[in-house]
């Protein structure tokens, strides 16, 4: 008698355990999966903010065919039709050789300009898992070279290659903060091998500032701003500073801006005699990009 | 007093047993779900993208069966059209994981230890985009020497999960959405 009630309270405490284990809400549960860290992706719709280098990095194997077009001065009024009688421009190319490290070449009109850069992603910012990276850093370098016949015309300089040459190197430090807004700042060194001026410094500090909100799913207001340290004392030139929006539609990303810097790599828009935006000395621009998959992605 | 205990005791003996029985689960950590989006326009560039890191745990005593998904590990030919579907498609940040909790038709036949071809009928609820909707497919079980496998196939419209095709792609990309999925099964070993 005693045996029984013994072996019923077993069977009933068993069965207890057995139905409570049955009840778990989701199946699922029970793979015990945790959930990764994943990198966050789209902080920009770019990897340029308009000017400078975005934090974000085309994907292996894409190749972007961009052409950045740059108008007149917005204030010469109804007889140049605000600018859009001259034009400036280059094209590029860039290329994502793997997942975080992409190149690419340029020509600009201004100065008959190529550059050329490697851009390599360090750290990725990442959420969802248990450690997750909270920015992204990325490293930028890069160097231009004047390509007009006589560039030092009546300095005294030779035309030689080495004296066409400029060099810079960034770090990018973004972080995607929300869906909507992303924030970047940009400590960047230019190094000029030549400079026409002996009180402008060969090697200039900058510092950009750049980001984006988005207004909508396809749609993004975007700017880009870069502070020198050590110019040329007392210029009066402004510090370049471009507004924007970045319109996705869908096969491209159209970048339609306004700026008061004419150059279109890092070399030229850091030291050019940039207008002023109260003066209304600014200009229409706009980047076309068109990506190309010349390495299919496979799993 | 005995006879009395008795009954009670056979019947909490046997539900234990029962309960115990139940814990018979099947699971994937890598289970494979593709789909594709291509549209009306023949376009040189095809809209299809796979994952393989689906996971998915199937239940015989309950017949449920329940599968989840990172939309982030869909991996696309086109590296900006991975993007896009991330970003503005999907909504990647927003919604990571698509599931389908679902049930088998417990009038189908389907016994694990037997070799053979089992064509099933599931029924559930799927989630993604944020937004759940009812499906219903049939799929296929197979079973070999001992290896479980299953898969079907269906079809989700896009409108239905609030999923927007831009006018400006709207020929690219299809308003119905193929979806195949396939998996290996394997026997959970703690319940």
């Amino acid at each position: 008698m005693k045996k029984y009630h013994f072996l019923l309270l077993l069977a009933l405490f068993y069965s207890q355990i057995a139905f409570s284990q049955e009840e778990q809400s989701s199946l699922l549960g029970l793979l015990g999966e945790e959930s990764k860290s994943e990198p966050v992706t789209n902080a920009f719709k770019s990897h340029r903010v308009i000017n400078s280098q975005s934090m974000e990095m085309l994907g292996e194997g894409a190749l972007d065919f961009r052409i950045l077009h740059r108008f007149g001065n917005l204030n010469q009024g109804y007889q140049q039709l605000f600018g859009l009688d001259q034009a400036s421009m280059r094209i590029g190319f860039d290329y994502g050789v793997l997942k975080n490290f992409m190149i690419g070449v340029g020509r600009s009109t201004l100065n008959k300009e190529i550059d050329g850069y490697a851009k390599y992603r360090i750290f990725w910012q990442s959420e969802g898992g248990k450690e997750n990276m909270p920015i992204s850093l990325i490293w930028v370098s890069g160097f231009t070279a004047n390509g007009e016949q006589h560039p030092f015309q009546g300095t005294g300089f030779e035309d030689s290659f080495t004296h066409r040459l400029a060099y810079f190197h960034q770090l990018i430090i973004g972080r995607k903060f929300s869906n909507k807004l992303t924030l970047q700042i940009t400590p960047t060194l230019l190094h000029q091998n030549v400079v026409i001026n002996s009180l402008t410094p060969n090697d200039l500090f900058a510092i950009g500032i750049g980001g984006r909100y988005k207004v909508s799913q396809r749609v993004a207001f975007v700017w880009d701003y870069s502070f020198l340290f050590n110019r040329f004392p007392d210029a009066t030139f402004a510090y370049p500073l471009s507004l924007g929006f970045d319109i996705d539609t869908g096969g491209h990303v159209f970048q339609l801006h306004i700026s008061n810097a004419a150059g279109m790599n890092e070399r030229a828009f850091l030291t050019a005699q940039n207008g002023s935006w109260l003066k209304g000395d600014v200009k229409i621009g706009f980047n076309l990009s068109r990506v190309f998959q010349l390495k299919k992605n496979t799993l | 007093m005995k006879k009395n205990l008795f009954p009670i005791l056979l019947i909490c003996l046997t539900t234990t047993q029962l309960a115990f029985s139940q814990s018979n689960k099947y699971f994937s950590k890598n289970a494979i779900i593709s789909f594709d989006a291509e549209g009306k326009l023949d376009d040189i560039e095809e809209i299809k993208a796979t994952t393989k890191q689906a996971i998915c745990i199937y239940d015989d005593a309950s017949r449920n069966f329940e599968w989840s998904v990172s939309i982030k590990s869909f991996v696309f030919a086109n590296s900006l059209m991975q993007e896009h579907f991330n970003e503005n498609y999907l909504e990647s940040s927003k919604y990571p994981k698509a599931t389908f909790i679902g049930k088998i038709d417990p009038s189908n036949t389907l016994t694990f230890d037997k070799d053979g071809t089992y064509p099933v009928k599931v029924t559930g609820k799927l989630t993604m985009h944020g937004i759940t909707q009812n499906v219903s497919t049939s799929g296929m079980f197979n079973i070999q020497k001992g290896i479980i496998s299953a898969s079907a196939k269906f079809e989700v419209t896009l409108a239905d999960y609030k999923i927007d095709i831009p006018t400006l792609v709207f020929m690219k990309v299809a308003e119905i959405v193929k979806i195949n999925v396939s998996t290996n099964l394997q026997p959970l070993k703690h319940p």
